[in-house]
């Protein structure tokens, strides 16, 4: 049964609580309305009664009219008497006929009770001429038991028909007066009338006269003031006033004195019982006026009791369907909030005016909402890395609250971990000697390092986003950005290189090489990547392309020069052996020497690319050996003076035996002279220089007078593959790495070799040599 | 051919011009060689040469430049020119300067004799 109610809907319990309220009240209301229509019903049931009491009274006051004139005519017989009665037998009829008329158990059979069956028998009797006595007796016995058939039933509890109780008893008692009067004034009547049996009539009569005293005594009690008064003002001015004393003097004296003649008496008593016999008529229609007052009463009554009973329901139901409803909306309320809760909505607005426990309820939910509002802002605060968001747990037992306390303590935690290996990056990135960049993944640069800055010279916010472009090359810009953009778009690593501006404002060669770097979760979030200085490296292996170029150039000229001659050689004797064309001896002799012209210097080429390969693979060996570095001056100034018109002038200071390779330091003389003369194409003099600047160094000097050396290639001039070139220049044959070999050669002999020039002024070139002291 | 055909070579290696002179006067044709570009433009207008002859690479001037200049001179862009060059790469630079032949070095001499034969004739049908 718990189980069933705790399952109903919350509508159906609470109408529920409503129902019995309501069926009690029903209940209770049936009750009154009951008790009403039951009032309702008695009071009808006593107007039916009074009704019939009126009729009794009605056919009681005929019998006594008809009585008193057949009383009379059978004593006197005469015609008035007859006529009179006549007429009242009419009017008796009427009132019988109407009482039979009335369909009442305790009237039934009333004729035969009454003997009124025998009322035809009786007048038939009358009117034959019987006694005045018979008549007296018939009708005083029928008007006593119909007196006995007006039963004034009793009120019981109901108080409210006390008022009219009392009028109806008042109205019996004066019934019984008038018959008993009637009796007593009849006899007067036959007594004066005839002279005849005074005495036995007044003791006959004693006792009737005891029993209408006995009545009036009852009445005076019994009536209502006002009927007393009314009663009191007959009995003292009225024809019953004379009536009542004569009667009372008579039985006081016991004989009939002379007062009264029968005709004046009959008249006279006739008038004082016609005041009682209206007395109580009159009673009659003030009754039923009152219980017509009553019944409406309680009509009213019992209407007001279905009224109050629709109202008690409607109200009650009304009641229980508003508290039903406001609950209802209360419970729906706290609900509706409880469940946005339960998804995850915090600011959920409760109006919480009760004091019960749905109020308490309401706040439990409104604390519950806030602490959420607040564990959330907390927790968003967290997440910002706000860690010092002021929050504490509810109680001991809060675990989310703890939770989020410890959340906050371990992000807190990783944070400073992360950041401090960030800072580690960076003092990495920073002290690393490349230049490290990084972007974001809209390609805008958001870090660079200290490498990157010392580089360029610039601080970094000129750099960040794209401010480090203008750095670059302008005609670098759109190959480096369609290379970038394509590897960015495919997320893809890339390597490039690129001219940038360096801080003293010189464009370096960098090779930029960058990376896709994503997030712990895999989200890609720029690139990172370094930059390097590869200018010299590049220059190198420009200069090595161009060698490589330049060399093979070089080579092909003779070689075409060699192959020239041969065909055309090859031509004219296949022509002489076939037509006896004429074989010019000049032509065979100019070829040839050419030819060996271009051999010479082919293999002077070769050597070159041979000692180049030499040095770079460190197998330039020396085959030292002791020698006179002046006779080698002079020979090696002998074997360039005879292909030259240049006049070399030699002028040793000093003579020395040197210990070195023999053929490698003429090589370099070689080198030096020939240089000399290629390069000063329009003068013709050149000084060589033995010198001893200290005792155990010597210095041989090469001087020309020709097109001179810039002072900014003075250094480079014994770079390998480096040539002095421009474009108004004229182009010298040759591979230029004479110059690097001869320097790799005396610096093999632990000497050094360097020039002194200035442009358009010709050149000194001097290298000194250690030599051993004796 | 009643008229000997007359050539210019220019080449600043005065080995090679020669070469080219001797095998050219040995096929009988008419050779002036010229190491600086300067003089060449008397030459032209005024000796009538039937074909030139010129390296790419010339002391002070841009072969391919000289082409175009003349190329652009209506007094002598219907002369045929015969570029050179150890370049073999060059080809296509010769030959956008106006060049209306390439021969990398070391060349054939049956090669360069022969393209020297076809353009003289063809020059010769277009002026006929």
């Amino acid at each position: 049964m718990n189980n069933f109610f705790r399952r109903l809907p919350l509508t159906t319990k609470l109408l529920l609580l409503t129902l019995f309220p309501i069926l009690l009240i029903v209940y209770l209301s049936i009750g009154i309305y009951q008790e009403k229509t039951r009032s309702v019903q008695l009071i009808q049931g006593y107007i039916e009664r009074i009704s019939e009491s009126a009729d009794i009274a009605d056919l009681i006051s005929t019998l006594q009219m008809e009585r008193r004139y057949s009383f009379a005519y059978a004593l006197k017989k005469d015609m008035d008497s007859r006529e009179q009665m006549g007429a009242q037998r009419l009017t008796t009829d009427l009132a019988i006929k109407k009482l039979d008329q009335r369909n009442d158990s305790t009237l039934r059979n009333f004729e035969e009770y009454t003997f009124l069956k025998n009322l035809k028998g009786i007048r038939s009797a009358i009117d034959s001429g019987t006694s005045q006595d018979v008549v007296m007796q018939y009708y005083t016995t029928a008007i006593f038991r119909l007196n006995t058939l007006n039963i004034v039933v009793p009120v019981g509890n109901n108080s409210y028909l006390n008022p009219v109780f009392n009028d109806l008893v008042t109205q019996k008692i004066l019934s019984e007066m008038t018959t008993y009067l009637g009796i007593i004034r009849s006899n007067f009547y036959n007594v004066l009338y005839t002279k005849k049996n005074m005495v036995g009539t007044l003791y006959g009569l004693s006792g009737v006269f005891d029993i209408y005293k006995s009545y009036e005594a009852e009445l005076l009690t019994k009536a209502s003031p006002s009927f007393l008064e009314e009663y009191k003002r007959i009995s003292q001015n009225t024809a019953l006033r004379p009536t009542m004393r004569y009667i009372t003097k008579s039985f006081q004296k016991f004989y009939f004195d002379s007062l009264y003649d029968a005709e004046t008496w009959w008249k006279v008593s006739g008038e004082g019982t016609d005041q009682l016999k209206n007395l109580q008529q009159d009673i009659i229609p003030r009754v039923e006026a009152s219980m017509n007052t009553i019944y409406n009463k309680e009509v009213l009554g019992k209407q007001s009791a279905l009224a109050f009973l629709v109202i008690a329901v409607l109200v009650v139901f009304g009641i229980m369907f508003y508290t039903t409803q406001v609950i209802t909306q209360m419970l729906t309320g706290l609900n509706e909030a409880a469940q946005k809760i339960a998804r995850g909505i915090t600011g959920v607005p409760i109006s919480n005016d009760s004091h019960d426990v749905i109020g308490s309820l309401g706040e439990s939910i409104s604390k519950i909402d806030a602490h959420n509002k607040q564990l959330a802002d907390a927790a968003d605060a967290i997440g910002k890395g706000n860690f010092n968001v002021p929050f504490d747990p509810r109680s001991e037992d809060d675990v989310l609250g703890t939770a989020i306390i410890r959340m906050k303590d371990n992000l807190r935690r990783f944070t400073m971990e992360i950041e401090k290996s960030k800072e580690q990056f960076r003092e990495v990135a920073d002290s690393a000697p490349v230049m490290i960049w990084m972007t974001d993944e809209n390609k805008e640069c958001i870090f660079v390092n200290k490498g990157w800055l010392k580089f360029t010279g610039k601080v970094k916010e000129q750099e960040l986003g794209y401010g480090w472009i203008e750095g670059m090359y302008p005609d670098d810009y759109a190959r480096c950005s369609e290379v970038f953009e394509d590897a960015f778009m495919q997320r893809r690593e890339y390597s490039l290189e690129y001219r940038f501006r360096r801080e003293d404002g010189e464009y370096r060669w960098v090779r930029e090489t960058g990376i896709p770097r994503y997030s712990a979760e895999g989200k890609f979030e720029g690139y990172i990547g370094s930059c390097m200085d590869v200018h010299e490296t590049k220059m190198h292996e420009q200069r090595k392309d161009d060698f490589i170029r330049m060399a093979s150039h070089e080579l092909k000229t003779p070689v075409t020069s060699i192959k020239g001659y041969v065909q055309l050689l090859l031509t004219m004797f296949r022509d002489h052996d076939t037509s006896d064309a004429n074989i010019s001896s000049q032509a065979i002799q100019t070829s040839l020497a050419t030819i060996d012209k271009q051999i010479i210097k082919l293999n002077r080429l070769m050597s070159e690319l041979l000692d180049l390969s030499r040095i770079d693979s460190g197998k330039l060996e020396l085959k030292m050996q002791n020698f006179d570095l002046v006779d080698l001056v002079k020979e090696t100034v002998d074997d360039v003076q005879q292909t030259t018109q240049h006049q070399i002038l030699v002028k040793d200071k000093a003579d020395c035996r040197f210990f070195g390779d023999k053929d490698r330091i003429g090589q370099v003389l070689l080198n030096l002279l020939t240089n000399a003369v290629k390069y000063s194409p329009k003068t013709n003099s050149i000084e060589v220089n033995i010198y001893k600047p200290s005792q155990n160094i010597i210095s041989i000097s090469v001087k020309d007078h020709g097109i001179g050396i810039d002072k900014k290639d003075h250094e480079k001039i014994f770079e390998r593959f480096y040539r002095v070139e421009g474009k108004t220049e004229q182009t010298y044959p040759g591979f230029g790495i004479g110059l690097f070999i001869a320097s790799e050669i005396i610096n093999r002999h632990n000497g050094t070799i360097s020039v002194e020039s200035e442009k358009s002024k010709g050149s000194t070139f001097t290298f000194t040599l250690p030599i051993a002291v004796n | 051919m009643n008229k000997k055909q007359k050539i210019l070579v220019l080449d600043d290696d005065p080995d090679i011009g020669t070469m080219i002179k001797m095998m050219l006067e040995y096929k009988g044709y008419s050779v002036a060689v010229s190491e600086r570009a300067e003089h060449a433009y008397d030459a032209l207008r005024n000796d009538g040469f039937d074909l030139i002859i010129m390296d790419m690479l010339l002391s002070g001037v841009n072969g391919t430049d000289l082409c175009s200049e003349f190329k652009k001179d209506s007094s002598i862009a219907h002369i045929p020119v015969i570029m050179i060059s150890a370049h073999p790469n060059a080809k296509e630079i010769c030959l956008q300067a106006g060049a209306d032949e390439f021969i990398s070095k070391p060349f054939d001499m049956q090669d360069i004799l022969s393209k020297i034969d076809r353009l003289i004739h063809d020059s010769k049908i277009t002026e006929g």
